[in-house]
């Protein structure tokens, strides 16, 4: 298996209590520049230790995530970065302009040497109030989106895009990716639609805030419509992000994680929109046709320290513990690249980042081989 | 649009909007674009040829270049503003063929119809349309959108 470090960017001081879009009242910029420079440090050190990919996401108007464009991070990232690839999950295509991403993107894999991963993601459902896009048009924006920018990366010759959503008169993009015919691309997805379309179109799946129940059934169904359509999904074609804490025993996991929870941590993660904006989005169609199953997850998520491991939503304990659970992964969902979050803060989440690299990592080289 | 456009037998992509006039022949005309669909484009190369000063632009649909490279060179040096329509669905004529119209017409405008198989008017009628209509009302200004983007006056 493969290891790849996300940085979040969680803005690192207090904020509004909740809701989306987020107030900036409380706005530090010297916490904000502590978010990136904590973000690039454990990039560097997750390259030192061995990671195969560091990752980078894209969240609007939200403490959560400050990377609105993960590109400039990405490129950032590119010059402490030596040897990890690095990757963009992801682009949020249908509410950018795609040929500005094909752009983006080709010129990090040529910053970077041809280290890019290139994920395309629809992005949670508040990113259409971001830039104003009807979520009723998602997939087939996505589709178009996705479309357009692989054209634009192997056409050699310039070409118009007479689309539905994108119009253009003629494009040929300079830089040319180094990775050919174009970097990997991933979409995220754990509704049957996503699986289906990333099947038919040869990309690879990446799962995030699952279970490993509903990752697993996914990964199958997106394995066996990639059957149906002639090819069949390696193992670094699926991504499972999960959260992780490393610590030097069981019990020492467990405490820290407690410790944590206790401390006051006066900062919103959300991004629940009103409700009122939640169904209208949920009534767009936005969530595909097992719906029922975001009520099931956020449910998941609500349950103890323990049922989360259980549920393959939390990475705990000692580095053997977590190898084993990192196997458990493996075996039920097929994934073969693990994309960490890293748990807790400061040098808590350095040491753990650590030992993930160093003894952690090395055992799960040899899953799946 | 000051030119009727004629539409060479086999153009079973016919573009709909009022603001094209469609003719079957170029008889008795002064001045015209061309049209051509597919297997017909060789057909409007020679029209073209046929009547040089006659022909203000043509257009191609759903084709790719004809094997007659000598056809083409004569076409190309008689610098007709071009365009190349292609859909991204066609199963007989693949989006890639952009590429070899542009090397035999270095001067072309290719564009690609998003989500269309073969027979582009019908698959996207309106942005069929749309496009050469667009091209059509100025050939030498195709490239710079003069349509307003405000939303609200």
């Amino acid at each position: 298996m493969k290891a790849a470090l996300f940085s979040p960017c969680t803005y690192a001081g207090p904020t509004a209590a909740s809701g989306w879009p987020v107030p900036t009242t409380t706005y530090s910029s010297a916490a904000a520049q502590q978010t990136f420079h904590t973000a690039i440090e454990h990039s560097r050190l997750a390259d030192r230790l061995g990671f195969d990919w560091v990752t980078v996401a894209e969240h609007h108007f939200t403490p959560f995530c400050i990377t609105p464009n993960p590109m400039v991070l990405a490129g950032a990232l590119t010059q402490v970065v030596k040897r990890a690839r690095i990757a963009l999950l992801g682009a949020n295509i249908p509410i950018l302009n795609p040929v500005r991403v094909a752009e983006e993107f080709a010129m990090l894999d040529v910053i970077s040497g041809g280290r890019l991963i290139a994920g395309m993601l629809r992005g949670t459902p508040n990113e259409y109030v971001t830039y104003n896009v009807n979520p009723a048009e998602s997939r087939e924006r996505f589709a178009e989106a996705l479309q357009l920018i692989r054209r634009a990366w192997i056409e050699p010759e310039p070409f118009g895009w007479q689309g539905r959503y994108w119009q253009f008169k003629s494009i040929s993009i300079w830089p040319r990716p180094v990775q050919q015919p174009h970097p990997p691309i991933y979409m995220s997805g754990s509704s049957p639609e996503s699986g289906e379309f990333a099947a038919k179109n040869h990309v690879g799946l990446g799962f995030a805030v699952t279970s490993l129940a509903l990752a697993s059934k996914a990964a199958r169904h997106y394995r066996e419509q990639a059957a149906l359509a002639g090819w069949t999904p390696a193992p670094d074609d699926v991504i499972y992000r999960i959260p992780c804490y490393v610590a030097a025993s069981d019990e020492q996991a467990m405490e820290d994680l407690a410790s944590a929870a206790a401390a006051p941590v006066p900062r919103s993660i959300s991004l629940s929109l009103s409700q009122g904006a939640e169904s209208a989005i949920a009534g767009a169609g936005y969530y595909g046709r097992d719906d029922a199953q975001r009520g099931r997850v956020a449910q998941l998520f609500r349950s103890g320290t323990h049922e989360r491991i259980e549920q393959g939503q939390m990475l705990l304990g000692a580095p053997r513990t977590v190898v084993a659970q990192i196997r458990r992964i493996h075996e039920e969902v097929g994934a073969g690249v693990l994309d960490i979050v890293p748990g807790l803060s400061g040098e808590q989440a350095i040491a753990s980042i650590d030992r993930f690299g160093t003894q952690v990592l090395p055992a799960i080289r040899e899953i799946g081989t | 649009m000051s030119r009727p456009l004629v539409a060479l037998p086999g153009a079973v992509a016919k573009p709909v909007s009022d603001r094209i006039q469609i003719k079957d022949s170029a008889d008795g005309l002064e001045s015209f674009d061309l049209l051509a669909h597919g297997n017909a484009v060789g057909e409007a190369l020679r029209a073209a040829l046929a009547r040089p000063s006659a022909v203000g632009a043509v257009v191609l649909a759903a084709a790719s270049p004809p094997t007659d490279t000598a056809l083409l060179e004569r076409f190309a040096a008689l610098k007709i503003p071009t365009l190349v329509l292609l859909g991204t669905r066609d199963a007989t004529v693949a989006a890639d063929s952009g590429r070899r119209w542009r090397s035999a017409l270095p001067a072309c405008n290719v564009v690609l119809i998003y989500d269309a198989a073969h027979d582009l008017a019908a698959e996207r009628p309106q942005a069929f349309a749309d496009i050469v209509t667009d091209f059509l009302s100025d050939p030498g200004a195709f490239l710079v959108n003069r349509r307003s983007s405000a939303l609200q006056p």
